[in-house]
């Protein structure tokens, strides 16, 4: 038998990484760089000027570091997930004595957000605990996955953070729905979320209406009271967009202008006036609304091809998920799609004024660093699992090849 | 099939349909979001693009550079001078945080300015939050109309881009002043008008006629302003600049002589009085003058209030334009106009009238200027001469009022005339029907009487009376008066005015400058033949005795050049007060000087004409009708 030439470090099983995740994933982070460049190119400082720079280095990291990542096994990783779940919720319980606060919430504790470590632990948790072999799914397994979501979730609401807490929600549905959860348990779960969610946007609705009587006033005080006067402004916001045009309505507006002026093919790159002139809100242009940017400049084009971007990476990380050889692999894939999901959906929707507006980063595009390193280092996961994957039905098939030759 | 299929195989292929249908949804949500997009990108698009420009566009007119104006040789009687300023841009000097640290930033800029300039500050930190508040895109013009040291001194000390800079803004100057005044009149601040009707943001200032020439050629003068478009960021500050340049206004020249007006203005000397010069040939406007005037420099950019009230309570209305505006009764010039009428009607120029001081129609006497009467058997032209009142009385009471109005109006007493000049008046010719209007009783002979002598209720202005007399210089052209050289010479009407009529006319107008003690000798020039008629019309109630003093000239005799009338408000007479005034008019006009009373030897050959028998030399024969002159000769 001719001796195959092998690479070192097994770097040969690469080969059955997800290239079109990966490209997808390439293209969004170099269209991220491009639009914090832009965004940041009139602002006075130095220091955002030069962000971009910053973002590029960090992405850079990312694709390094996820694909060695890539190499391990994944069930190797999945295994310290408790350890790290345990961390990250340590650092959140933390970030009240010892985090920073801008803007009115306290989010970063020594230069990270440990939400959005959080939010990743939290992914490998569940797919670690519902990959178990022995896993039932029960009403017991479905109600510790919903602890494992719960405790971050509450820690990240006390920040407060309302966007960051409420992304647990769908990610843990969709991983619990994926595992094969019986679905009657998960509509009542589902039913149970809705129906909060319902209450409290109507007492919000409630409260912000000067007609409500005072009986019904006190009564939807007292549902919102977890909420901070933040949240509860900017769900009214939402839910009445001419409220307070010139006030705080203004952002959802101006990034509406800014997306629509925009038109088919954009102003031009670093020709967006709504940025220039500062009409985006220039403190987080280049995060919360670097979409507005890229639209403004891009038009319809720039910003439909951001979105097949998200479908191809989407699409494919689910397929390397359902290609998967066991269940923590899948639902580690089904947790990772859908937290960039429902990101993106809520970032878009929000900067074309569907949802209100909520501090989610756009995933790979976005400026922040924790996020990006975060979600980098999940990909690196979700790859290792194709790796996995695809490694093991390489050897299954040369074992049935031997098989036949036998 | 499934039976044989392991637990763990059945679950896998349950995970890959909901893996799927997680996918399904994925995208349906990525389709929406794409519809949304479709609809604000695609669809909506324009309107949004509209409400971007409409919040980051600001639009200011820039008013044009106003045309200049001329006189007929080219000089300039209105002009721009630039003003300097210096002008500081907030955008350049903005601080971040509470406004009052920009406010604070011009403020301390304004005084280290103040400092290095060596000029104490125009405006205080409540103009710098107004301008901050109100119009923040726009320059600060801290230092407006600096002189030239300070202007060299700002040049070498402030770098390009320093976040300030000269801006110049025209300002209108008269370097003629008091004596164009009334006719070039003047300009005030105003808003620019935009080419498309569409507002702007911010009030910018030009310039508009407020009166005389100014305000009626307004439209030539004031040129299309144009635009400018500033982009503002989210606090208002300014981005960027746009320009639409300004098309400028066309020059203006007009048919007055400076040379001539300003002769006029000094002759008058500031009585109360104006002076009209037409030319005949063509009806061009040399010189229209009103006295007293006052100095229009003093008035731009603004009329100072102090200013402006003096000159309303003045008692002697410099405001006014006399020569325009000012109605008087025209006395003794309207004369040639009754004997025209008159012969128009078939009355010969020999009809005689003997006078002896005094006419009597019914309870009416109109006394004569000698006072114990100009003789027996009075011509026409000898009548003309002295300006006997009698004569006239009974000439225009056997012409009959009708023939005299509708003379009077064929020569444009009554009607404005036309001139590009704002607040004309027209007149009044009066006729039965207006005295049975207004004053309730019917028309008398003594009414005509009065009519006869330029009395009474008839009324012109200085500028009608120097059209007619135009018009009895050149023969019978009406013209329209021509102020302003783009316009063409317009004929008003051709009155019909036989040959032999106007050598009477002529004649008496001739004698009455040249005759030895012609009531208008004082206004003969040397070298230059005038042609003239006195008046003294008498206003007010009788006993006041006051009189303007009238004249009205043409020369020279034969092919008249330029037609003159004056008035002086309460004159001597006319022949006293006004000949002078026209002797030194002419004087300039023909570039010679008013001819020494004791000159009047050197027309020795004029003595013969003394005395009613001096009717044998005509002066003027009439032009190419020797039937007619055969007529006149005949006795």
């Amino acid at each position: 038998m001719k001796k195959k030439f092998t690479l070192p470090f097994g770097l040969g099983n690469l080969r059955f990484a997800n290239w079109f995740a990966f490209g997808a994933m390439i293209a969004l982070m170099a269209v991220g760089i491009c639009y914090i460049y832009s965004a940041n190119a009139f602002r006075d400082s130095a220091r955002l000027q030069a962000l971009y720079l910053d973002q590029a280095r960090l992405c850079a990291i990312c694709i390094a570091g996820g694909l060695v990542l890539a190499l391990i096994d994944y069930r190797d990783i999945l295994r310290w997930s408790p350890l790290l779940y345990i961390a990250a919720v340590a650092l959140l319980a933390a970030v009240p004595f010892f985090g920073t606060t801008r803007m009115g919430a306290t989010r970063w504790i020594f230069g990270i957000q440990p939400s959005e470590i959080a939010k990743v632990a939290t992914i490998m948790a569940i797919a670690h605990f519902l990959g178990r072999r022995d896993a039932a799914r029960d009403v017991l397994d479905l109600a510790f996955s919903a602890l494992l979501a719960i405790i971050p979730m509450v820690l990240i609401l006390m920040e407060p953070d309302l966007g960051t807490a409420l992304v647990f929600a769908p990610v843990v549905a969709a991983m619990l729905f994926a595992s094969g959860t019986a679905p009657r348990l998960l509509l009542s779960l589902v039913l149970v979320c809705v129906l909060a969610a319902g209450i409290i946007l109507a007492a919000v609705a409630a409260e912000g209406n000067p007609k409500t009587p005072p009986t019904a006033r006190r009564l939807a005080e007292r549902a919102t009271s977890f909420m901070g006067k933040y949240q509860k402004t900017r769900l009214l916001d939402f839910l009445f967009p001419d409220r307070d045009p010139l006030g705080r309505g203004w952002n959802r507006r101006q990034s509406m202008i800014a997306v629509g002026s925009g038109g088919a093919f954009g102003k031009g790159f670093l020709k967006g006036d709504q940025n220039i002139l500062g009409y985006i809100p220039q403190q987080v242009s280049a995060n919360d609304f670097i979409f507005s940017v890229l639209a403004e400049e891009k038009g319809f084009a720039g910003s439909s091809f951001l979105l097949v971007c998200y479908g191809i990476l989407l699409l494919s990380v689910l397929a390397a998920g359902a290609a998967a050889p066991e269940d923590s692999g899948r639902l580690l894939c089904v947790g990772v799609a859908t937290l960039v999901f429902c990101h993106a959906f809520v970032n878009v929707g929000m900067s074309v004024g569907m949802l209100p507006i909520t501090g989610m980063p756009l995933p790979f595009v976005s400026y922040g660093r924790t996020f990006l390193a975060a979600l980098g280092l999940a990909f690196g996961l979700v790859q290792g699992v194709a790796v996995r994957s695809g490694v093991q039905k390489s050897k299954e098939k040369q074992k049935g090849n031997e098989h036949r030759v036998n | 099939m499934r039976g044989g299929m392991k637990r763990e195989e059945i679950a896998e292929s349950h995970a890959f349909w909901r893996i799927f249908a997680l996918g399904v949804m994925m995208v349906l949500a990525l389709f929406a979001l794409g519809h949304r997009l479709w609809a604000l990108q695609i669809e909506e698009s324009r309107a949004f693009a509209s409400s971007q420009m409409r919040q980051s566009v600001r639009r200011v007119l820039l008013p044009a550079t106003r045309g200049r104006i001329f006189d007929r040789d080219g000089v300039c009687l209105a002009d721009n001078r630039p003003s300097y300023c210096i002008a500081l841009f907030i955008e350049d000097l903005r601080r971040p945080g509470a406004w009052s640290n920009t406010v604070n930033a011009v403020d301390a800029r304004l005084d280290e300015l103040s400092l290095q300039l060596g000029i104490p500050r125009q405006i205080g930190r409540t103009e710098i939050e107004r301008h901050i508040y109100r119009q923040l895109p726009m320059p600060l013009l801290a230092w407006q109309d600096i002189d030239e040291e300070t202007h060299a001194r700002f040049e070498e000390l402030v770098t390009p881009n320093a976040g300030m800079d000269i801006v110049v803004q025209p300002e209108r100057v008269y370097p003629e002043g008091a004596v164009m005044a009334h006719l070039v009149g003047r300009v005030g601040r105003d808003k620019p008008k935009a080419p498309d009707g569409e507002k702007a943001h911010y009030d910018t200032m030009g310039m508009k006629g407020r009166d005389g020439i100014e305000l009626t050629r307004d439209a030539t003068l004031s040129g299309v302003s144009g635009g400018q478009l500033l982009t503002v960021d989210v606090s208002g500050y300014r981005r960027s600049v746009m320009d639409n340049r300004p098309t400028p206004g066309s020059d203006l020249k007009l048919t007055i002589s400076t040379r001539l007006q300003r002769a006029c203005y000094a002759a008058l000397a500031g009585r109360r009085g104006a002076i009209v010069a037409i030319d005949p040939r063509n009806g061009d406007v040399l010189a229209l003058c009103s006295s007293p005037s006052y100095d229009v420099s003093a008035m731009t950019p603004r009329v100072p209030a102090d200013l402006w009230q003096k000159l309303l309570e003045d008692p002697a209305t410099p405001l006014l334009n006399r020569a325009i505006t000012g109605l008087y009764p025209p006395g003794s010039t309207f004369k040639p106009a009754v004997a025209l009428a008159a012969l128009r009607q078939g009355l010969s120029p020999n009809f005689l009238v003997d006078c002896n001081g005094v006419f009597e129609i019914g309870s009416l006497r109109i006394r004569c200027a000698a006072r114990y009467g100009h003789g027996d058997n009075i011509t026409m032209r000898k009548a003309l001469e002295v300006s006997c009142n009698p004569y006239f009385c009974e000439l225009g009471v056997k012409a009959g009022v009708d023939a005299i109005t509708t003379f009077a109006r064929e020569a444009g007493f009554g009607t404005r005339t036309g001139i590009s000049l704002p607040g004309e008046a027209a007149g009044l010719v009066p006729d039965d029907a207006w005295k049975r209007r207004t004053k309730g009783g019917g028309w008398s002979k003594g009414d005509t009487a009065n009519l006869s002598i330029g009395q009474g209720f008839l009324l012109a202005t200085p500028l009608q009376i120097a059209l007619y007399t135009a018009m009895l210089a050149n023969g019978g052209t009406l013209w329209r008066p021509r102020l302003c050289a783009d316009e063409a010479p317009t004929i008003v009407r051709k009155v019909a005015i036989p040959a032999k009529d106007l050598a009477v006319v002529h004649n008496g107008m001739f004698d009455v400058v040249n005759a030895p003690k012609g009531g208008g000798r004082r206004a003969r020039v040397n070298g230059v033949t005038v042609a003239a008629k006195t008046g003294t019309a008498e206003y007010g109630p009788m006993r006041n005795r006051r009189k303007h003093a009238w004249m009205i000239a043409f020369a020279p005799l034969h092919d008249p050049e330029i037609a003159v009338a004056t008035i002086i408000e309460d004159g001597e007479s006319g022949g006293t007060t006004a000949a002078p005034v026209v002797a030194a008019t002419l004087a300039e006009y023909f570039g010679t000087t008013p001819e020494p009373l004791e000159g009047l030897e050197r027309l020795g050959g004029l003595e013969r004409l003394e005395g009613p028998e001096g009717l044998e030399g005509p002066a003027v024969e009439p032009r190419g009708d020797p039937a007619a002159r055969e007529e006149e000769a005949a006795p």
